[in-house]
């Protein structure tokens, strides 16, 4: 049969195995990267218990509670995530500290990666139960990956309904240095600078730790103009919600308040961040008397005290225009680097960042700026 | 002239089935729907993920009339395993991104083998 055929056999192909797990062999590794945005999940309610009291272990067994469900809309993948980040011993994306920290910290030589995770104990109604559920996924992420690999960072979920509970669990947990910031979604039932949340922040500052604000969370729509029908909608159009948080958060006077809360934008984008400094300090200017404890001008407070991660990267089809609305928002340290694995949009070190050549900006932002944001050291 | 791989037995590739294929320095993925075997390269142009990684899946095309979704076909294409994209099998092309498209190599099965063009 060979022989009848028109081209020449040159040499057999090798069936290579499955694909690398980690999708990254062959590739220049990224090595000192500090990741600000990854995610751990708890595979499910059950391996919360054994961190929670004894009063809620037994109402959740005796009720079968399965942990509060969140999923809005379908998404590309199941979970959220890259296909191939399934543990091979089984279980979610995000379930598995070793296979996480070979597939992401190993393959790209990451110093650092901040742990992000998103448990909808805030959408619980039962207040003491949400607070509960938040106690239990801090002990949790300590005690299943922080203690597995000292490159893991910790965030500090609260409850945001119960924000003098949050507050105490923030001075709590802050205790162990290797919690690194505290976690707020960014879909809240109020904007951020309301009174009612202002211990949250209080409370952070007093840690000394900053607040990341991150994608999602629920209760309210994305937009202001109610619920839209797609998840192409909700992915895109998050900013939304970022940009209420930014404005409440300047306006409440969350930041006068307190000079030293530091606040990062995780996964909510940067590029309508300019044009948003451009129109609130517009305003500033003939609606000061509305918020006179503002003692400078909007943009001040957020070039100051807000930072946003990179992660999904802004990829305008001309790489300048990237280039020039980074050098819009004003400091070069304003970005830090993230990827968010294990969701489907991650964003690969070696890839995401190519519109900014090899410059001292790219350098900065994949490392310098998380480090002088965030304390790794504590 | 296009030089031939020998891919192995053609057993090896079952009807459903998406393998990677070394070839040379030549990463590829085989898929074998309907009958039909498409050989790509395993590299995503957006961010270099391993399509054999992903999975293939009919698209949809549509249209929507007085507000009613009307279906009016649908293709096979093989979808990155991390942001999604997706090209056809039969000519690696990307058809919700224009000018975008995975190098296809023509793939055969001939005397139980695999056959590869590249």
């Amino acid at each position: 049969m060979i022989a009848a055929m028109p081209d020449t056999i040159t040499q057999p192909a090798v069936r290579a195995p499955e694909p690398s797990v980690h999708n990254g062999a062959g590739r220049p590794r990224t090595t000192g990267y500090i990741d600000c945005d990854a995610h751990n999940y708890p595979e499910s309610i059950s391996v919360l218990l054994p961190f929670m009291a004894q009063r809620w272990r037994s109402f959740v067994e005796h009720v079968e509670y399965p942990g509060p469900l969140t999923n809005l809309y379908p998404k590309v993948y199941a979970d959220a995530a890259r296909r191939d980040a399934y543990p091979p011993g089984g279980g979610k994306p995000g379930s598995d500290p070793q296979f996480a920290a070979h597939q992401l910290l190993d393959t790209w030589g990451f110093t650092y990666a901040v742990l992000n995770p998103l448990y909808a104990h805030s959408q619980v109604r039962n207040l003491h139960l949400g607070s509960e559920l938040a106690r239990a996924v801090n002990r949790w992420t300590a005690a299943h990956w922080l203690d597995a690999d000292p490159r893991w960072r910790g965030s500090i979920v609260v409850n945001i309904e119960d924000p003098e509970a949050a507050a105490q669990e923030i001075r709590s947990v802050a205790r162990d240095g290797r919690f690194v910031q505290v976690l707020l979604l960014v879909r809240s039932p109020e904007p951020y600078g309301r009174q009612r949340f202002r211990p949250i922040f209080r409370a952070a500052v007093e840690a000394g730790l900053p607040v990341g604000i991150h994608f999602g969370g629920g209760g309210t729509p994305i937009t202001g103009v109610g619920w839209p029908s797609y998840y192409i909608e909700d992915h895109t159009g998050m900013a939304q919600a970022f940009q209420s948080q930014v404005i409440s958060l300047v306006c409440e006077g969350v930041l006068e308040e307190l000079p030293e809360c530091r606040i990062a934008l995780v996964e909510g984008g940067f590029a309508w961040l300019p044009p948003l400094m451009w129109r609130l300090d517009k305003n500033y200017k003939g609606l000061r008397e509305e918020v006179p404890w503002l003692t400078r001008l909007p943009s001040e407070y957020i070039r100051e005290q807000f930072r946003a991660t990179t992660q999904p990267m802004e990829e305008p089809e001309d790489p300048e225009q990237l280039r020039q609305i980074i050098a819009m928002l004003g400091r070069d340290d304003f970005l830090m680097f993230a990827t968010d694995y294990p969701h489907w949009d991650f964003d690969a070190p070696d890839r995401a960042l190519q519109a900014l050549g090899d410059t001292p900006l790219r350098r900065a932002l994949t490392a310098a700026n998380a480090r002088a944001f965030y304390d790794f050291e504590r | 002239m296009a030089a031939s791989v020998d891919a192995g037995p053609a057993a090896d590739f079952p009807e459903g089935s998406v393998r990677r294929v070394q070839a040379g320095n030549r990463a590829l993925v085989v898929v074998r729907r309907g009958g039909r075997v498409h050989a790509l390269r395993d590299q995503c142009p957006h961010q270099g993920a391993a399509l054999s990684c992903g999975r293939v899946t009919e698209q949809a095309s549509a249209r929507l009339e007085a507000g009613r979704l009307v279906f009016t076909g649908q293709e096979t294409v093989l979808q990155c395993p991390w942001h999604g994209w997706a090209f056809r099998l039969t000519d690696g092309r990307a058809p919700a991104i224009p000018n975008v498209r995975v190098r296809r190599y023509p793939a055969r099965i001939a005397g139980g083998r695999l056959l590869i063009d590249l």
